[in-house]
């Protein structure tokens, strides 16, 4: 799976981390947690990922990894998007 | 036979239908006969550590099987188990392991090593700790500890900068246990989901509240809360405490994936579930009752409302529960009519001992009746009595307040914020409905930078929604801080 996430992923995701600075690239690897999402913000940013993809990401998708990292996100994302 | 009361509500429980599943994580399940085997082989393996009577056992874990045999283990001894929060950060670690003094300290594997690192105490992994456990025979029970002993060092914010322990006997915690027993009527068949850490009295509540019913405690550990709703579904939940945060993320979920649940009983405690919010809750699980509940750790919890009593009795928070008072008063300590606003003041067998080795916040908040000695809580909770007994809260005096279901002093952030290098000086201003907790501060750093410091010093209940760096920080007449400047300062 690549690690090249579109516009839409990334858009959606820097609404969702309160301390990303807007001029500051997103990093594959950088931990979510660290740029400010926390338990409630991971429901929203699952949210907005479904509603901007038009997507149910399935619940066994749901896991550790999924939201430890942009690049571990993307995966779950690209292959829910890429199947639909 | 022991005599050691709060092992005896596995005792009895194991006793009386050894078979039925008393625990289950993500890795199995254990009945009854199993975790009481287990906490009989972990009180042996503590008691060969030199472990006894009156000593700490600090547990910093995620919630498992091996907590509960933990827990059991060490109480069956008389030793005394400290729950910590594994979120907890080494800045506030290293100050509750001075405080307790534990002779032993068990965390989580990957953090063996740093927490070893702030203390000289004997620390262990839980891998390395439950291989040495496994191989012990279960030893019979035979420490006689009785009712007046300690049970449990329950951690809590208080007004101080660093957390305090409230002190737990044993007959405290089976008498709260008993009580909201009688209130919320757990049922054997009843599957408990316990999403909350043990280390928050609630959460550990749960341990001992299903022992009494014969119920089956599931204990999730650390898995994300976007799994939340999937874990409470294919876990066959019957029960679940809350906090409410958790029931908004429940109610968020269930919007996404509204296939129904066994949940029968949603509990809410931590702060208060404003009606629209339960009203929420009961729309996306219509085949759950919600019973709205009100405490404080130094008594476990003062009102239980019966479920779905809210909607008759809309903003109580309940009665007391059976065998103890709640006393409305002025401050002069004088009693209130009902309907009259005042401070709630707890009589009972569940008020706890007071705070460990804290003879001045004891006696501010434990205070002994001048005619009759008895030791009577002054929770710094105000609010009002109907003319039935059901109590309505309305605030705390002080600088406490919970926020994510945590409770958090002012002074504990505005102390991790003046430990961040080049930050001078710092206030904290609490939620107040309008404005979220919000951190004031002068010096170098970016705020964007204090926030992260402040990530690594906090748990994430703690760390401020805003964080804005003022040139200097306005002081009223007598020198002090003006809150009121600075709350006024934000519109």
């Amino acid at each position: 799976m690549s690690t090249h996430w579109d516009d839409r992923f990334e858009q959606v995701l820097r609404r969702n981390l309160p301390d990303l600075p807007a001029g500051e690239a997103l990093r594959p690897e950088a931990n979510l947690m660290d740029l400010g999402l926390d338990s409630m913000g991971m429901i929203s940013l699952l949210m907005d990922l479904e509603t901007e993809y038009g997507v149910r990401i399935p619940e066994s998708e749901l896991t550790f990894e999924a939201f430890a990292s942009v690049a571990g996100l993307w995966v779950v994302v690209g292959a829910v998007t890429s199947a639909a | 036979m022991s005599t050691t009361p709060v092992y005896d509500l596995l005792a009895r429980a194991a006793g009386e239908h050894p078979d039925r599943p008393a625990v289950r994580d993500a890795a199995g399940r254990w009945s009854y006969a199993q975790l009481a085997a287990h906490s009989r082989r972990t009180a042996a393996w503590l008691a060969g550590r030199g472990v006894g009577y009156g000593d700490r056992v600090m547990v910093r874990l995620a919630s498992g099987r091996e907590y509960l045999a933990l827990l059991y283990g060490t109480v069956a001894l008389g030793a005394v188990l400290v729950p910590v929060n594994p979120a907890m950060k080494d800045f506030q670690l290293r100050g509750v392991i001075e405080d307790s003094k534990p002779s032993l300290i068990v965390t989580d594997p990957a953090h063996a090593e740093a927490v070893g690192g702030l203390t000289t105490r004997p620390v262990l992994g839980l891998d390395e700790a439950w291989n040495e456990i496994a191989a012990e025979e279960p030893a019979p029970v035979t420490a006689a500890a009785i009712s007046r002993d300690v049970a449990l060092l329950m951690y809590t914010s208080g007004t101080t900068s660093r957390p305090k322990a409230v002190v737990s006997e044993h007959a405290q915690v089976v008498a709260a246990t008993r009580a909201v027993a009688a209130r919320l009527r757990y049922r054997a068949d009843d599957v408990v989901y316990c999403r909350l850490p043990l280390s928050f009295d609630y959460g550990l509540y749960q341990v001992f509240l299903a022992a009494l019913a014969g119920a089956e405690l599931v204990v999730p550990g650390e898995v994300p809360d976007v799994m939340l709703l999937r874990g409470v579904r294919e876990s066959g939940a019957t029960v679940v405490p809350l906090v409410p945060s958790l029931s908004e993320m429940l109610v968020r979920l269930a919007a996404r994936d509204p296939e129904p649940t066994s949940v029968r009983l949603f509990t809410n405690t931590g702060a208060a579930l404003p009606p629209p919010a339960v009203a929420a809750l009961r729309a996306a699980f219509p085949g759950a009752r919600v019973s709205l509940m009100y405490g404080i750790t130094e008594c476990k919890r003062v009102s239980v409302l019966e479920p779905d009593e809210d909607l008759a009795r809309p903003g109580s928070v309940g009665r007391p529960l059976p065998d103890t008072q709640v006393l409305v008063v002025d401050d002069e300590g004088r009693p209130l009519p009902p309907g009259e606003t005042g401070e709630f003041v707890v009589r009972g067998p569940h008020v706890m001992s007071g705070y460990w080795r804290a003879p001045e916040q004891t006696a501010q908040r434990f205070r002994r009746c001048e005619r009759t000695g008895e030791v009577r809580l002054f929770t710094g909770d105000y609010g009002h009595q109907d003319a039935e007994g059901h109590l309505y809260f309305s605030g705390r005096r002080d600088d406490i307040f919970k926020r994510l279901g945590m409770r958090v002093s002012t002074l504990e952030i505005e102390a991790a914020a003046l430990d961040v290098p080049g930050v001078r000086e710092a206030v904290a201003l609490a939620p107040d409905g309008t404005r979220d907790l919000t951190l004031f501060v002068v010096g170098e750093p970016e705020p964007a930078v204090v926030r992260r410091e402040l990530r690594a010093r906090l748990e994430a209940a703690k760390v401020p929604a805003a964080v804005l760096a003022v040139p200097a920080i306005p002081l009223t007449g007598n020198g002090k801080p003006d809150r009121k400047a600075l709350a006024a300062s934000l519109n």
